[in-house]
Order: structure tokens, then C-alpha cells, then sequence
């Protein structure tokens, strides 16, 4: 009896236990008309700090509420759960109102024709700041109106140039004053300055330990490519969409860093090191010249051991014609991939729905999500927005902290638009000064952007791509390496046109074509 | 006498019931209860997603999910078998494992004999613990080691200068990826590995070793005369199941460690689909190539455990 008594409240237990793993939270549907809440799937930003329940808690969105009359139900999976919390919800047919996602390259498009998703230009009455601002800024609608003219979700856009630039040459300048050298701006000069590091022991130990370049993989050091107006992938020559190995002056180029490796002026461990490797030789003061991001953690850290270290971004480098070119693909992602917000076919409301979405593309809206509330997180000075002590002097938080809780578009997790004045704000000195350098009179019209392929387009094209990137590289990183003579692209070049390059080029130049074509007035 | 030591079977001293299954089960009920969960896991986590192997066929798309994705038959697997990289890549991935085994799989055996013949058992002891914590790094950990280690400025070069060796280029020269592979394994694995070893020689009949003393065996001769031939059938069995993972070689360390320069020896049938599968969310190639690699791991299973009790006369099944 006793035994069956014990039995019995063991499985009582567990029935307890169980029952309490079916519970969830209900997501409420908004009323009919005029709509006073709607319920919102999105990523939960790193940037919200665990005593932050939702983005209510952020400045910008307690505004946006004031603004609009609308309160917002998040639904916030982490980071690292959304994709499949994603599948899940979709899976289910239970939607919320709106779902943020990085639609474009989940290819919205499938999920419009499955019928998850709203044209939104179905209602394009309903929006009339945002229409205003995309005819404002005709150069960002090509990215997010669909090919067939649709407009499938409201994106996150970064207006200007300096917002996208986070990454670009970086040269220790106290190195350059100690040996009196100028900042080198073309390949001749640059060679002259690696030499000169190497051989005039800049950091003073009397030992010739210089490396002069440092960089992570071959994309860190391939960016000394751009100065012969050349790129590892696929970038445009004029209107024209081309792969960088098939082009002649990839061959000048990887002949220059060949060199540079072979006389020791490239760090032999590129090839497999990381960050913070890579990082480790900046401030151990062994590098003197590396392509990577924003010189903020490194001055920090290093601003208390050596006062005389300056790691600062010089001017992006210029090819043979003088200018100044890049091919860095983020300095033209003005539109981001993520935080674009398209609306469910759930929603019971969808013109309301939109207009809510609009309200961040007005002008006060654009602000508030900016600089959060006027009084409390910013104060108008001559017509320009200044963030107050509460945010930048504030004893309990960090700059960078109180931005998380003010600034809606710090991180790109909501779209709307973000400013380079708010967005500056933000960074260290260091960063500040490295970005505009670096953005300063760069020209980007050689970038590919990010263009849309059919589902049929993306097989064929991952499928090619999957051999000739295998084979691409490696050819690359062997004649960088001496292993293969610079010759050896010729042979490269057959093969790849073998594995199909030209199949491939050709679909890259239709979707490129297709994308020039939008027409982006609606 | 002989000693066909079958692996599992007759366990001395315990009692054999004559009842039929459904009785034991009845009367036995709290063992068979304690076995239930784990049952179950592996009904529901292993066997039920088997079905899933299906995407390998289809063009799966998440949104439409399996019942209405196209049905696009051996489409992946030919894809598959025909890529420019197909033999390279299976060439690597048997390449590795062969060198696993000419090599790693014997190191704890011999480990494992080594430590025998020790008699001071805190020598032992500590020997056993230092070997055995490598393996319990976690990979990132370990391959970032070797990554310094091995660098041009790295600790073996400078061993190797200090005897007025050249410095080798062991991460960019394709040729030493094998060997720089293997002899991680072995470090990783070598002390985990004799643990089943040393518990299976401290299974053998002491009486053994007595008699051939007596007989005027050496040690030498007892090791091989006595000591492996015990082993045999635990040999046989890790035999087995190492030649049952050939195909599906050791993918997170591989990835940590390789670059493209070394792409000739060192990319393996699953890092390459990685790649690919980063290109296009190819869901249903990777399941397809996943399916090749298990049916063909299987067919390897059955052939090794085939031979096994053909010439050794103990086989896992």
C-alpha cells in the first residue's frame, strides 16, 4: 500500500511539472477599427539589457506611442532562438500584426505569394511620409521595391554615407611622424612606407620585428586590390556586372601583394589568424598598417599604456586615376538587410496598420527615433538636435548604454531612418574621426548592390558558386603565398569559365539589369 | 584451451530465467520501466526523424514545408557526385581517417599496454589524468593552440630552429595537414581512448599470466601471446565503430584549422557542403549528401564487422 501511495504522488508531481511547460503567453488581436494596440514579432537587439522587458522601455518608442496613439505588444525571441521561433510561428498560421525580419534575404517574395505577407502598396494612401521620403531619396527604392513593383515591407534605412562606413585602412600615425613620412595614398607610396616600417624600426626596440601589414583572411588584405580598381567578387564597371579574377587588373593587383608577402612586408599569418590576433600584433606594437574597423577599443586600451600610440583611419587609397575607390559592399548598404517590417495577413487591420509603420518616416517621427523625447533625452539648439547630460554624461551608464535606452535606430532592429547626427553622437573620438576620413570623397559607384535573384537563379547560382569560390580562393591565397606564380590566374581563369563563370556572370547581369530597371514611383 | 570470448553474451554467476519475454517483462517491471525513457528518446529523436531524410529528395522550401515541396528524386545526390570537388573531397576525407587509423587508433592500445606494466600506481594514476584532459578542451580551444603553435613564429618552429631545422610552413603547405591533424587527434584522444583498454586488460585472468610463467614465457612473449589476444574483441568492436564514422570525418576542427590555401588536402566532404550550404540554404543537398555519407558509413559497418568475425572471431553483431 505504502509502495502504491508513493507511486501515486510521484506521478502527481510530475503531471504538476508538466502542465506548467504548456503555458504561453496570449497574443491579443486589436480591435476592429482604429486600431489602439498591435502585436509585433522581432529579434530581441544584445543592446537591451535583461531590466529592459520590451523596446516600450526605449525613449524613441515611448514617443512613437505618445505620437501615434498606438500601444505596442512585443513578441521578442533572442537572437539566437528567432530563426526558429520564426518557422515555428509561421508554421502555425497564428501571426502577429507585423513581423520584423530580414526580409529581403529571407526573399520576401515566396512569402507573399504563400500568402503570409501584405502588398503594402495596397494601401499606399495610408502612407504618405513614407512615399514622400522615398521620392526624396530615389536611390534607396530600387533596393527595397520588389522587381515586379510591389513593396512588400517598410526597411531600415541609414541616410547618410558615414553611417554605412565602419571599416577602412587604419596606420599607426605616431610610427609615420617618427620616421617623418607623409600618409602614403597610392600603391607606390604605400609600398614605400610598409618598407620603411619594416626596416627603420619604428617602435624602437632595436630588433627589426616590424610587420608592417597585418589583416585577417583574404578579404582583410584583399581591400589592397581596390587601389588597382579591382575586388575579390563581383562588383560593376560602369553597368556592367563583373567577377574580379576574370578582369586583367586583378592580375596587377595580386602581383602587388605577392610582392608584399614575399619581401615580409604582408604578415605571414594572415591567411588563418583572427581578430584578435590580428589585433594583438596593433597593440603589441609589432603592425603598423591593417584594413579593419573603427580604431575605438584599440585607443581605449591602449589610451592609458602608451600615450604616444595613434592608430587613426587614413584616406581610402586611390587607383591609378586618382580616385578614391572602395569596394567594400557596406559602404553602399544604406538599406539594411534587417529590420524591415512587412505585415501579416493576420492583421485585422492592415490600413491602420500601415499608417503606424508610416508614422516613423515623418519628420517627428524620423526625430523621436533619433533622439528619443525632447526635454528629457535631447533639447533643440538652433534648430539642431543635442543630446542632454542624461545621455552623454550620465554617472551610472556608459554613452553607448544610454543610447541602447534612448535611441530606437542605434541598432537596426525597427525601421525607420537613421541619422548621421545621432548616430555620431554615439561614438568615441577616435571612431568619429576614423569614419569621416574614411568617407570623406570615397567613391562607391563600382559596389554591387544587393540585388535580388528568383529562387531558381539562387540554386544556380549557390550552386556554381560553391566550386569556383573553393577554387577561387585557393588560387588566390597560393600565389599570394609564392606557392603559385602570378601565371597561374591565367590557368584560373579557364577553369572557372569551365565551372560555369559565365552562366553565372550572365544571371548576375540580368538581376543586376532588373534591379537598375525598379520603377520606383508608386 | 581455447577462449572465444564472445562479447555480451554468457555473464557468469547471474541467474538466466526460463520464463517467456512478457512474463520477465511482468516481473522485472522496474527495470524495464528505468529502460522506458531512454526507449523513447531514441524512438522519437532518432528513428521518427528518419522520415525526415525524405527533403533529401525533394526541393525543400521551409515555407511550404515537406508535403508540398517538389519531389525532385536523385536530382542532389547526382549534383553531388558529379561536382568538380567530388573525389577531391572524398579523397581527403578517407585520407584523414586513414591516417587516423594507421595511427591514432592504436596509440591508446599502446598507451593502454604501456600503462599495464607500470607497478607504481600513483605514477599510473597521474599519468592516466594528465592524458585523459586534453579531451575535454573544447575544440575552438585546441585548434587555436595549434594555430600558434604551428605559425611561422610559433613554438615548433622554434624547436625545430633551436636544432638548426628550416621553419616549415605547416599551416599554409597542404602537405602537412594530415600529419598536423592526426597528431592533434592522437594528443586529444589518446588518454580517453585507453580507458576502455586499460579497464579490458584489468578483465584478464591473472591465473593466464601465472601458468605461461611458469611455463617460461617472457614479458614480451605474454603480451603477445596473452594480453592481445584478450583484447581483441575490444579492439575489434572500436575498430568497428571508428570505420562506421568514416565518411562523417570530425568537421569542427577541421573548419577551425583549414584555410584556403590548404583546400587540397584538408576540405572534406563536410566542410565543402558547409560552404555550399552558407551560399544557398540548401537544405535539401546537405540532407542528401548526409544520407550518401550514412548509407555509406552503414555498408563500411556491416563489411568491417564482417571481417572482424571472420578473422577474429568476435564481431559487434
Amino acid at each position: 500500500m505504502a509502495k502504491c501511495k508513493r507511486l501515486v504522488s510521484f506521478v502527481l508531481c510530475g503531471v504538476m511539472a508538466l502542465s506548467f511547460a504548456g503555458c504561453d503567453k496570449k497574443e491579443t488581436t486589436p480591435s476592429s477599427d482604429a486600431i489602439d494596440t498591435i502585436s509585433v514579432f522581432c529579434g530581441r537587439s544584445a543592446s537591451l539589457s535583461e531590466e529592459m522587458k520590451d523596446y516600450n522601455d526605449v525613449a524613441s518608442f515611448q514617443k512613437m506611442e505618445e505620437l501615434t496613439g498606438v500601444k505596442v505588444e512585443w513578441t521578442l525571441p533572442p537572437a539566437s532562438g528567432y530563426d526558429e521561433k520564426f518557422n515555428l510561428m509561421i508554421a502555425s498560421g497564428n501571426y502577429t500584426d507585423v513581423i520584423v525580419s530580414s526580409w529581403k534575404a529571407q526573399g520576401a517574395e515566396k512569402f507573399h505569394k504563400d500568402g503570409i505577407i501584405i502588398n503594402l502598396l495596397d494601401y499606399k494612401e495610408h502612407m504618405p511620409n513614407f512615399m514622400a521620403y522615398t521620392e526624396a531619396h530615389p536611390e534607396f527604392a530600387k533596393d527595397y521595391i520588389s522587381t515586379d513593383g510591389k513593396l512588400l515591407y517598410f526597411p531600415y534605412i541609414r541616410e547618410n554615407l558615414e553611417s554605412n562606413v565602419f571599416y577602412g585602412p587604419l596606420m599607426r600615425q605616431d610610427w609615420l611622424d617618427k620616421l617623418g613620412l607623409e600618409v602614403p595614398t597610392t600603391s607606390e607610396e604605400l609600398y614605400q612606407v610598409l618598407k620603411a616600417f619594416k626596416e627603420k624600426d619604428p617602435n624602437g626596440n632595436g630588433e627589426a620585428d616590424e610587420i608592417p601589414m597585418t589583416g585577417v583572411g583574404a578579404s582583410g588584405v584583399g581591400l589592397l586590390l581596390n587601389m588597382f580598381s579591382t575586388h575579390h567578387g563581383f562588383y560593376l564597371d560602369g553597368d556592367k556586372v563583373v567577377y574580379g579574377l576574370l578582369e586583367d587588373n586583378f592580375t596587377e593587383g595580386i602581383s602587388y601583394i605577392a610582392k608584399l608577402y614575399e619581401e615580409g612586408l604582408l604578415d605571414a599569418d594572415y591567411v588563418f589568424q583572427d581578430r584578435a590576433k590580428q589585433d594583438g600584433k596593433i597593440t603589441n606594437n609589432k603592425a603598423g598598417f591593417m584594413y579593419s574597423y573603427q580604431p575605438t577599443t584599440i585607443s581605449n586600451a591602449m589610451a592609458e599604456k602608451d600615450p604616444n600610440f595613434k592608430l587613426v583611419g587614413i584616406p581610402n587609397l586611390k587607383n591609378k586615376e586618382g580616385k578614391r575607390v572602395t569596394y567594400y559592399s557596406a559602404y553602399a548598404t544604406s538599406v539594411l538587410p534587417s529590420g524591415a517590417a512587412a505585415i501579416t495577413t493576420a492583421c485585422k487591420n492592415p490600413a491602420a496598420a500601415v499608417k503606424w509603420l508610416d508614422s516613423f518616416y515623418s519628420k517627428e517621427g524620423i526625430e523621436a527615433m533619433n533622439f528619443g523625447i525632447e526635454g528629457e533625452t535631447y533639447t533643440k539648439e538652433n534648430g539642431e538636435c543635442v543630446f542632454t547630460d542624461l545621455v552623454m554624461n550620465n554617472p551610472e551608464r556608459s554613452v553607448s548604454k544610454m543610447f541602447d535606452r534612448t535611441s530606437g535606430v542605434f541598432n537596426s532592429y525597427f525601421p525607420s531612418v537613421q541619422l548621421w547626427e545621432s548616430y555620431s553622437k554615439s561614438l568615441s573620438s577616435y571612431g568619429k574621426a576614423a569614419i569621416e576620413t574614411w568617407a570623406d570623397g570615397t567613391d562607391i559607384s563600382g559596389i554591387l548592390p544587393s540585388i535580388n535573384f528568383t529562387e531558381e537563379e539562387k540554386k544556380k547560382v549557390a550552386d556554381y558558386m560553391a566550386q569556383i569560390t573553393t577554387y577561387a580562393d585557393e588560387t588566390v591565397d597560393q600565389i599570394i603565398l609564392g606557392q603559385k606564380p602570378v601565371s597561374a590566374l591565367n590557368e584560373a581563369r579557364a577553369k572557372i569559365k569551365e565551372m560555369g563563370m559565365d552562366e553565372v556572370l550572365k544571371i548576375y547581369q540580368a538581376a543586376y539589369d532588373r534591379y537598375d530597371k525598379t520603377n520606383v514611383s508608386f | 584451451m581455447t577462449s572465444k570470448l564472445k562479447m555480451g553474451k554468457a555473464k557468469q554467476g547471474m541467474p538466466v530465467s526460463t520464463k517467456s519475454l512478457w512474463k520477465r517483462m511482468v516481473e522485472f517491471w522496474e527495470v524495464y520501466l528505468l529502460l522506458l525513457p531512454v526507449a523513447l528518446y531514441y524512438i522519437i529523436f532518432k528513428y521518427v526523424p528518419m522520415f525526415g531524410n525524405v527533403i533529401a529528395f525533394q526541393d525543400y522550401s521551409i515555407t511550404r514545408g515537406i508535403l508540398q515541396s517538389e519531389f525532385v528524386g536523385l536530382k542532389h545526390f547526382t549534383s553531388f557526385l558529379n561536382d568538380v570537388y567530388f573525389w577531391r573531397l572524398l579523397k581527403n576525407t578517407l585520407m584523414i581517417n586513414l591516417y587516423g587509423l594507421l595511427f591514432a587508433f592504436p596509440a591508446p592500445i599502446i598507451l593502454a599496454l604501456l600503462l599495464n606494466e607500470v607497478r607504481c600506481t600513483p605514477f599510473k594514476r597521474s599519468v592516466q589524468t594528465i592524458t585523459y584532459m586534453p579531451h575535454f578542451i573544447s575544440a575552438v580551444v585546441v585548434c587555436g593552440m595549434i594555430l600558434d603553435f604551428i605559425s611561422p613564429n610559433g613554438l615548433v618552429n622554434s624547436v625545430l630552429n633551436a636544432f638548426g631545422i628550416e621553419s616549415k610552413k605547416f599551416i599554409t603547405d597542404p602537405q602537412y595537414f594530415y600529419g598536423v591533424y592526426t597528431v592533434m587527434d592522437i594528443w586529444q584522444g589518446i588518454g580517453w581512448g585507453s580507458i576502455i583498454y586499460i579497464s579490458a586488460l584489468s578483465g584478464i585472468d591473472a591465473e593466464l599470466y601465472e601458468a605461461s610463467a611458469i611455463d617460461g614465457a617472457s614479458r614480451w612473449q605474454q603480451t603477445l601471446r596473452i594480453t592481445l589476444p584478450c583484447l581483441l574483441p575490444t579492439i575489434a568492436i572500436c575498430l568497428i565503430m571508428r570505420v562506421g564514422q568514416m565518411l562523417s570525418t570530425g568537421f569542427e576542427k577541421i573548419i577551425l584549422l583549414y584555410n584556403p590555401a590548404i583546400y587540397s588536402t584538408s576540405d572534406v566532404i563536410s566542410t565543402y557542403v558547409y560552404r555550399k550550404g552558407i551560399l544557398g540554404g540548401e537544405y535539401s543537398f546537405s540532407a542528401a549528401v548526409g544520407l550518401f555519407n550514412s548509407i555509406i558509413n552503414f555498408l563500411l559497418l556491416v563489411f568491417a564487422n564482417w571481417f572482424s568475425k571472420k578473422a577474429t572471431g568476435s564481431g559487434m553483431f
